[in-house]
């Protein structure tokens, strides 16, 4: 049996009875046996809930019951968001174990009422920040590309367990491009929403104006079938907002023609530590979004490096004052990558992060004014293909540039699309950023584009190998 | 203060007094991470402040009265 590659042509093959949702789940079970040892995707496969769950599915379909593309789809969650039949961990030992335990949050509840079947638990970075650490009793999470290679953060389980088609969709978390990051480098697609449209309650914190629950998925067009569901206000997460959520896949009409795509070349391609292979793939991305009908042009928006950093201090600021008690009295319980980096945090006074506050509304004018007569900005997602993980450190994560956590400060959505291979065949990203609850527009671009190209559909050759 | 005008030492003092303001005690090679990336990370912060245009900008929080 082959396996599906996307959530739609599964949603397909169970409606043609070609597949039930218990055949398919259990292939990817299968699946996680055989390379999660490699991978380290999961940190927990909750295998029974999971056959429970697709036995449910295909009764409603036997019944003629449908409740929407998603049923019988297998997925998993990060690590970090509450589901009732799994423990949450954020993939450390601090967080206290009863945390989260006995309830779904928001999101994962929606999913499941939208009929789709829990996996299991994946690796991040822990509590969403710094780098895996191998002395900690975590499955170092391996890029299927290259197993060398970083498979980034935090939402690494996430961004394999997709690459490798372990779940067909998945969850990620994004304060500063934790779903982008491993959508990127892992070769996928992942939406990271315009702040207040998804409630992010069942979640653990990592900045508390930054932070988003996000779809992650092989195509646009998966990731808008999640987002239809997660989306809406929520009165146990303040920060969500009670706007109409448009039928995202209704507006997938393929044709890129009419639509203005502005690059914002300062900082974002201008950047000296910018690959050139990354470079050259976006813009020849750009290109062909052009011929199918895009206007494109040039765009002055100043302060993109200013924008990354007031992102980073409001961050820490954040995470700082939640982490703060654990951090001073069992520093050493922390992986030593997330307690480097939170640390940070203490470093950080009052009026700096008041002023990276007053920054953002500054910037979000800014763009505001860049994109009054655009549809989208267009950006590498990262600087670089995935590099190798004994060349990473903190330190230089944060001296290096970032075009992610600027649509974080300014809660504009930004969608990562894969746009090729590097010469050494590690997956190449653009990044497409919308206004203000404009997903639609965003995943519009990024389904003409991925109807244009295969990309998105690549199998790493470690995945490959393994029978259906 | 401005790293350009801060010596090592200086910055070390100043690293080791936010730590322990806030509640942090650390082996020195711990600290030894901060002082290196302090100036860094200082020099970020500094630079928002140089930014004439939000000279009167007001900080992107809500509060909202009403419970």
């Amino acid at each position: 049996m082959d396996i599906p590659l996307t959530i739609k042509d599964a949603a397909a093959a169970l409606r043609a009875n070609e597949i039930t949702s218990v055949q398919l789940t259990e292939a990817l079970l299968d699946k996680i046996r055989a390379l999660n040892p490699t991978l380290g995707a999961f940190i927990t496969v909750t295998e029974d809930g999971a056959r429970a769950a697709a036995t449910e599915a295909d009764a409603k379909f036997a019944a003629g019951i449908d409740v929407g593309p998603l049923q019988g789809i297998p997925f998993a969650a990060k690590d970090i968001i509450a589901t009732k039949d799994a423990p949450t961990t954020a993939n450390g030992l601090i967080l206290d174990p009863a945390w989260g335990e006995g309830y779904d949050a928001t999101v994962i509840a929606k999913l499941r009422e939208a009929g789709m079947v829990l996996l299991g638990k994946l690796v991040l970075n822990e509590f969403a920040i710094g780098m895996p650490d191998p002395d900690k009793p975590f499955p170092m999470p391996q890029n299927p590309w290259d197993l060398e290679r970083s498979a980034s953060g935090s939402s690494s389980g996430t961004g394999i367990a997709i690459s490798a088609g372990l779940a067909l969709g998945g969850l990620g978390t994004d304060t500063g491009g934790s779903t982008r990051g491993p959508s990127s480098f892992n070769g996928h697609t992942g939406m990271k929403q315009t702040f207040g449209r998804v409630s992010k309650f069942g979640c653990v914190p990592l900045g508390y104006s930054l932070d988003h629950i996000n779809p992650m998925a092989r195509s646009a067009y998966d990731c808008a079938l999640m987002l239809q569901v997660m989306a809406g206000h929520d009165s146990k997460d303040p920060t969500t907002v009670d706007v109409p959520v448009p039928d995202y896949a209704a507006a997938l009409s393929g044709d890129p023609s009419g639509m203005r795509i502005g690059l914002p070349m300062q900082y974002f391609f201008d950047h000296p530590d910018l690959d050139p292979e990354v470079r050259t793939a976006v813009l020849a991305a750009v290109k062909e979004l052009e011929a199918a009908g895009a206007i494109v042009k040039e765009v002055d928006l100043p302060y993109g490096g200013e924008a990354k950093d007031a992102n980073q201090i409001i961050m820490y600021g954040e995470a700082f004052a939640y982490h703060r008690p654990d951090l001073g009295s069992r520093y050493d319980v922390y992986g030593r990558y997330t307690a480097e980096v939170l640390t940070r945090g203490a470093l950080i006074g009052a009026s700096d992060y008041v002023q990276a506050q007053r920054f953002r509304s500054f910037f979000k004018a800014k763009v505001a004014e860049v994109m009054a007569d655009l549809d989208v900005l267009i950006t590498p997602t990262s600087p670089s293909p995935a590099p190798r993980r004994s060349e990473m450190s903190p330190e230089k994560q944060l001296a290096g540039p970032s075009f992610t956590g600027q649509w974080n400060l300014t809660g504009l959505p930004a969608m990562a699309v894969p746009v090729g291979f590097s010469s050494n065949r590690l997956p190449l990203s653009m990044q497409i950023v919308g206004k203000p609850f404009a997903e639609a527009t965003v995943f519009k671009l990024g389904d003409a584009y991925q109807r244009l190209t295969e990309w998105h559909l690549a199998v790493p050759p470690i995945a490959a190998a393994v029978p259906a | 203060m401005t790293t350009d005008s801060s010596t090592d030492a200086q910055v070390e003092t100043t690293v080791r007094s936010l730590l322990a303001a806030a509640g942090m005690s650390l082996p020195d090679d711990r600290v030894e991470l901060y002082v290196r990336i302090y100036p860094r990370l200082r020099a970020s912060a500094d630079a928002l402040f140089a930014i004439p245009e939000i000279r009167y900008d007001q900080p992107a929080v809500i509060y909202p009265a009403q419970v």
